[in-house]
């Protein structure tokens, strides 16, 4: 199967069940030639990504994270643009993510990963009561040196999620489908309007 | 354009040394004039339009879809990063790579050199904010008893102010405030809806005070009279080029200009290395060149100089410039050369978001903001004294926020995401441009050390001072205070880093003035000690003001140029 046929099966619309697949079954599966490899991430960790980043920005009546190919931008985006301990950090901390969807769904090694497994994951990241997300808050904004041993699992992990959800926003939304044919595209706008009625515009503009 | 070749001669009736902002100005008043003119920069050249090679990219389209890339920048950037946006893909081609121009700053002190080597220098990616200074700015040293008093007053530089004004096309509004001139504008940009609100509040809650949109080089109206230039097209991409011409650059207008008279040779790839000088006629003879791609040196001889290379690289040819007559540098008898760096410090000021416009958006992307005029410390009203001197004024903006609002929210899914196509709430912020007193400690000098092409390294000294520091706290207050009572919401007040030559204004170090013994450039821009070399670019400013400073260095370009061809006639140089 092509990769991207791969990805497909995996990340279709929400509420589907998406086919099962384990971690090192995912891999093999794309070996015969794959038409994209990550440059970065492994390739078990570029399927991950790309589930993570479907269950954050799903497919709706606009497109998805997985159809536009996020992962690609992202994985080009940690490569080249992080510095080298943030890129370490990043591993470790989609490390720390694998864990817990195993940990947190009692899967053992060669059990499926299910679309539900991720969701179930971000959105409890993502809901996370008041208090503990201030914590959170607190913690990946310490300063690298002084996170305890104890503490840099939970770190990590949450450095991860909110550098997976950012560059997934960004790329996202200065992707050219969404900025060309989802958001207000006006490239030369050839004038200045400063206070006119919203409804004259709709959605955003893309620049 | 008239580009120097193997046929061109090697004397002229004039060399400008430079290409940007001041230098573009200086080629066009010589050549128009008649002279025969060589116009020198150090940078490649780049063509009107043609080399404006990211204007129409989109962010998929560029290198790592327009993100820094934190290798370069680390190896090439690591100075001009500090800004931020000066060095993103789609224009650092237009700024200098530190690795290539290093310069050194002593212990302790921080000065921002943010630069751009090119035929054009930094008027193809600067701010374009234009403001006149007012009477009381070329009063204030004076009455204030702080650095020497201006051998100039507003009237000496209004007319030409106007002159500039014509030619460079800024779209403004007249307000007729003592504190800002009005100008020679262009139809005005509109405020957006919340904008326009913050302006009503403060004209009702603040006696005096006044918020006007920003008076920028752009053309917006009567097109017709710009040999050419196209009118602003609302792009917002104005550092990339624009290839309207949409907004005033070297490029895009004062260079044609000064080709059309034919009078004109260009020689990009020169790096003006000294001033040769005669101690017989105690004149200048010349300019000495090093080829930037061959490293082969030239003496080029002409009988007036125009030294436009931009402040630091200007001080710097002058201290280079060393003779019998002039040990420390040319023109160097006060001892002042490369002393009183001023920029305008800012990266203080306050933000909020505004509700009660949610219906209201806006189209195009307006190149400019809104601006503040000084409402502090001034002369007629004792009501606007201060614990410090001088003042500021700010420049801000008032828009909806876009996707990147999800970024500070805790969403996900479906819902988060579709919510994030539509304009989010508005947000407003102001940041303060406050006056640098002149400071003779403030200063920059040569190091044993040179670069790639010989020349001498330069290590600045500079720091901001007490007046300085007392009046950030202002800054900040005032414009908490401002957005309080237009009743916005979340108000939040902040002062970022910020180090002398970040606001990208550096001037002060061959400053005018009416003595010899405690100054380097007289009333014309004409070094005292050597008439027929005027410095014109912002090393000649004895205050800074709080107002964007080229419109200024353009009028008084342009008014030197008129002494400096008057006086050539008359054989007086
Ligand atoms: C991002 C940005 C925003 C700005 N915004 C504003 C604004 O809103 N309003 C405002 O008033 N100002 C603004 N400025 C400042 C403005 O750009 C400068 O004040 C102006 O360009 C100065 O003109 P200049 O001719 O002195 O120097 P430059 O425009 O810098 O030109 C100097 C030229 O000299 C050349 N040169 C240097 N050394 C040598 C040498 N040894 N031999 C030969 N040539 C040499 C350089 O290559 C360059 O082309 C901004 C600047 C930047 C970078
Ligand atoms: S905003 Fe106007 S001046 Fe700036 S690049 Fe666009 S068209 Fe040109």
């Amino acid at each position: 199967m092509k990769r991207r046929e791969a990805l497909r099966t995996i990340s279709i619309g929400a509420g589907i069940a998406v086919s099962g697949v384990t971690f090192s079954a995912l891999v093999s599966s794309c070996q015969n030639e794959p038409d994209w490899l990550p440059d970065f991430l492994s390739l078990e960790e570029s399927q991950v990504v790309d589930l993570l980043l479907e269950s954050m920005l799903p497919k709706t009546e606009t497109p998805g994270a997985s159809e536009l190919g996020l992962v690609r931008i992202i994985d080009n985006a940690v490569n080249k643009l992080y510095k080298a301990k943030d890129q370490t950090d990043f591993k470790g901390g989609l490390n720390e993510i694998l864990k817990r969807f195993k940990s947190e769904n009692d899967l053992s090694e060669t059990d499926t990963l299910k679309k539900e497994h991720i969701d179930k994951m971000t959105a409890k990241y993502f809901n996370l009561p008041e208090i503990e997300r201030k914590r959170l808050g607190d913690l990946i904004y310490t300063d690298r040196e002084e996170v305890s041993d104890n503490d840099m699992p939970e770190y990590l992990f949450a450095k991860a999620m909110n550098n997976l959800r950012d560059l997934g926003i960004g790329s996202y939304f200065e992707h050219e489908t969404i900025q060309t044919e989802f958001l207000n595209y006006d490239p030369i706008p050839t004038r200045w309007d400063g206070c006119i009625p919203v409804s004259n515009v709709g959605n955003t503009w893309s620049i | 354009m008239g580009l120097f070749d193997e046929n061109s001669p090697m004397e002229y009736d004039a060399i400008v040394i430079g290409t940007g902002i001041t230098g573009g100005w200086a080629a066009k008043e010589l050549t128009e004039k008649g002279l025969k003119t060589l116009v020198l920069d150090r940078g490649r050249n780049v063509q009107h339009v043609g080399d404006y090679k990211t204007a129409n990219l989109d962010k998929w389209e560029l290198p790592n879809r327009g993100s820094f890339d934190e290798e370069v920048l680390a190896k090439d950037y690591p100075k001009q990063r500090r800004t931020e946006y000066t060095v993103r893909p789609e224009h650092a081609h237009f700024f200098v790579k530190d690795s290539e121009h290093p310069y050194e700053e002593s212990e302790d002190t921080r000065f921002d050199w943010i630069r751009g080597y090119q035929v054009g220098g930094r008027s193809l990616v600067w701010g374009r904010q234009s403001y006149r200074w007012s009477p009381m700015d070329f009063e204030a040293n004076a009455k204030d008893g702080v650095g020497i008093d201006w051998p100039i007053r507003y009237k000496d530089l209004e007319s030409w102010y106007g002159y500039v004004e014509s030619y460079v096309g800024i779209s403004g509004r007249n307000e007729g405030l003592k504190q800002l001139p009005d100008g020679n504008f262009l139809d005005p940009m509109d405020f957006t809806c919340v904008e326009e609100d913050l302006k009503n509040s403060i004209s009702k809650n603040f006696n005096g005070r006044a918020m006007t949109i920003g008076r920028t080089a752009h053309i917006t109206s009567n097109q017709e009279k710009f040999n050419g230039r196209g009118s602003c097209q609302f792009r917002n991409r104005c550092m990339r080029g624009c290839p309207y011409g949409g907004y005033f650059s070297s490029q895009a207008s004062t260079l044609p200009a000064a080709e059309a008279t034919g009078n004109m040779t260009l020689r990009p790839n020169s790096i003006a290395y000294e001033i040769m000088y005669d101690e017989n006629k105690q004149r200048a003879t010349g300019v000495r060149v090093i080829d930037a791609e061959t490293k082969k040196t030239y003496d080029f001889k002409s009988k007036i100089v125009f030294c436009n290379a931009s402040a630091v690289p200007t001080t710097s040819i002058l201290m280079q410039s060393k003779s019998n007559r002039f040990p420390n540098g040319m023109g160097n008898d006060s001892e002042q050369l490369g002393h009183n760096i001023m920029d305008h410090h800012f990266q203080v000021g306050a933000s909020a978001d505004v509700e009660g416009f949610e219906d209201k958006y806006y189209k195009g992307r307006r190149p400019n903001g809104f601006y503040i005029p000084r409402f502090r410390n001034l002369p007629w009203d004792s009501g606007t004294k201060k614990n410090y001197l001088r003042g500021f004024g700010y420049q801000g903006g008032g828009f909806r926020s876009k996707w990147w609002r999800g970024v500070a929210e805790m969403g996900h899914g479906a819902e988060f995401k579709d919510e994030l196509f539509k304009p989010g709430p508005w947000n407003i912020g102001m940041n303060g441009f406050g006056e640098v007193l002149p400071d003779y400690d403030n200063y920059m000098e040569h190091t044993d050390k040179t670069d790639e092409w010989g020349l001498p390294i330069v290590n600045f000294h500079t720091k901001l001072r007490e007046n300085e520091l007392e009046m950030r706290k202002d800054m900040q207050e005032a414009a908490v205070e401002m957005l309080e009572a237009a009743g916005y919401k979340n108000v939040r007040g902040w002062d970022n880093s910020y180090g002398i030559g970040l606001g990208i204004h550096e001037m002060g170090m061959a400053r005018m003035g009416r003595d010899p013994k405690t100054s380097v450039l007289n009333k014309w821009n004409q070094i005292h000690s050597v008439p027929n070399v005027y410095v014109t670019d912002g090393a000649c400013m004895t205050s800074s003001a709080c107002q964007n400073p080229s419109l200024t260095y353009m009028a008084l370009t342009a008014r030197a140029a008129d002494h400096a061809v008057k006086q050539l006639k008359k054989g007086n140089l």
